[in-house]
């Protein structure tokens, strides 16, 4: 049923990283929060949005990931059946390949708190070798 | 919910009583001291938080105010404020209660 009263917008849907982003115009955005009364203000060019920290940060998030789950004492298989993601997930994480969703990485924190809580860390441990 | 008993500002608007708390777990996670905190510093930039810090501040706001933290939640946070309204709206919503 066609309702000619009703606004089209359009939009685009691209996948990045496994996420779907939507694509459309500033105008159409603006129109949207305007409607939703809801404050779509864009962050100036130098502020950091969650989207961009998760992009920007992938490298640091990787190496961080790495550390914690040595920490922990787990291989990276072990962490990965413990969170219940695919090996290949994770090694594309801690390989700063792909960044991580906040499901994926709560999965990861739990697993590895959960592990330190059975095997507590020792205070000082070796360096391994970099990844 | 655990209040530290200040004589100073003994009947604090709710939303004063949670960013105080906020701020106290945030700064946990940050290399910005706790009295430095402000309700404007944007996670990212500011306080120089990853995605990881994220997440683990929101777990640990779900242990201390009791609430279950979405991830489309997390995904809006840019600044302490908004964290705080975050828990505020969290705070707010009924809870369902366990068997």
């Amino acid at each position: 049923m066609i309702d000619n009263t009703k606004e089209t917008i359009d939009f685009r849907v691209v996948e990045l990283d496994g996420v779907q982003y939507v694509i459309l115009r500033e105008t159409a955005f603006r129109s949207l929060c305007r409607k939703a009364h809801v404050d779509g203000q864009v962050p100036s060019a130098d502020e950091k949005t969650v989207s961009d920290g998760l992009d920007m940060d992938r490298a640091s998030l990787a190496r961080k990931l790495v550390r914690r789950r040595r920490v922990a004492g787990l291989s990276q298989a072990e962490l990965a059946r413990r969170a219940g993601i695919r090996p290949e997930t994770l090694n594309r994480l801690e390989r700063g390949r792909t960044t991580p969703d906040f499901a994926t990485i709560r999965k990861l924190v739990l697993a590895m708190n959960a592990a330190e809580q059975q095997n507590p860390p020792l205070i000082s441990t070796s360096p391994n070798e970099e990844k | 919910m655990s209040m530290e008993n200040d004589s100073s500002c003994a009947v604090l608007p709710a939303r004063e009583r949670v960013l105080k708390e906020v701020i106290q777990i945030v700064a946990e996670f940050s290399a910005v001291a706790m009295d430095e905190i402000r309700e404007h510093h944007t996670i990212f930039n500011d306080l120089n938080w990853d995605s990881l810090d994220v997440v683990e501040c929101a777990m640990e706001l779900e242990e201390h105010f009791g609430i279950s933290v979405p991830d489309e939640v997390t995904e809006r946070i840019v600044t302490v404020g908004d964290i705080v309204d975050g828990v505020l709206v969290l705070l707010a919503q009924p809870r369902v209660e366990g068997s």
